[in-house]
């Protein structure tokens, strides 16, 4: 019989570039599958709308300004200034990757403070695109989030039949315009000692039961909770 | 054949299973969708699944038997 304990994750962070590539295809809807909050940093949400004419720029406006269904939250975070000051910078060509780093530094600062938005029990999974958060972040390497890429996310939807192919959802990317980077990553946050926590359970819990073709619909509305 | 298990395991477990010698890297690579060995081993780092150096027992003893075969 097993001995450990298990908790489920609480809340996900998610960074931009599986935002925007949700948007790029209109299945904003597939981030109800975590079936928990959605929280993006101030910074981040502005990541998005860096460059003009992003693809999906009106559907994750839309998204923001509906709240996602009641599933996003924005956190405020102090960096935003500092982040605006840089992307005038690289928009004026003073220095071309002026705003680097800007979105990474405001996830840790919210990993580091999460305690003080959401309590001491939240388990967070950080959704991401690409290695530049956590291969080499100490922060990260502390594992107190779950870390997984939306390659590895989408494989994993797909393989608990929640969707037909993320195969065919990273080409719809691609024939959107916008490449998924190739980074596979699916690394479990380290909680107590004895305690085990992962995000599938959730998703199979929230499956949207008639979307089998892939057409959208989501998961009945997501979760309402704050 | 691959285990009701494995089929729904998250990438992690797959990983890990790949590492402990359960599946094999064909396998692995199939369930995660991965293209090539070498982006097996990345995601193995960057998900913090320790990637195993030495032989495992099963390719001990096939090493053991081709060199076996050619030294005959």
């Amino acid at each position: 019989m097993s001995t450990w304990k298990k908790r489920p994750v609480t809340l996900i962070i998610a960074d931009a570039g599986p935002l925007i590539s949700l948007a790029a295809i209109d299945r904003m809807e597939l981030l109800q599958t975590f079936g928990q909050p959605v929280l993006v940093c101030d910074v981040v949400k502005e990541e998005c709308f860096a460059k003009p004419g992003t693809l999906g720029e009106q559907r994750l406006r839309a998204w923001f300004e509906t709240d996602g269904k009641n599933q996003y939250h924005l956190i405020n975070t102090p960096y935003l200034d500092a982040y605006r000051i840089a992307l005038k910078k690289q928009m004026s060509g003073e220095d071309r990757v002026a705003t680097a780093g800007h979105g990474d530094a405001t996830i840790s600062w919210l990993l580091k403070n999460l305690f003080r938005f959401r309590g001491k029990e939240e388990i967070a999974l950080l959704l991401t695109e690409d290695s530049e958060f956590g291969d080499s972040e100490p922060l990260m390497l502390s594992r107190r989030a779950h870390v997984i890429s939306t390659r590895f996310w989408l494989n994993t939807l797909e393989r608990l039949g929640i969707i037909p192919s993320a195969k065919n959802i990273i080409g719809e990317i691609a024939n959107a315009g916008r490449v998924v980077a190739k980074y596979n990553a699916a690394r479990p946050a380290i909680i107590d000692k004895g305690t085990r926590s992962d995000w599938e359970d959730r998703a199979l819990a929230v499956k949207p039961r008639d979307d089998e073709d892939g057409s959208g619909g989501g998961a009945g509305g997501g979760p309402g909770r704050p | 054949m691959l285990t009701k298990e494995i089929l729904k395991a998250s990438p992690n477990e797959i990983l890990q299973a790949w590492q402990d010698g359960k599946i094999g890297y064909r396998d692995a690579m199939g369930l995660l969708d991965v293209d090539s060995l070498p982006e097996l081993y990345a995601a193995c780092h960057s998900s913090c699944v320790e990637i195993r150096t030495a032989l495992s027992p099963v390719e001990t003893k096939m090493v053991e038997v081709i060199v076996g075969e050619i030294s005959q």
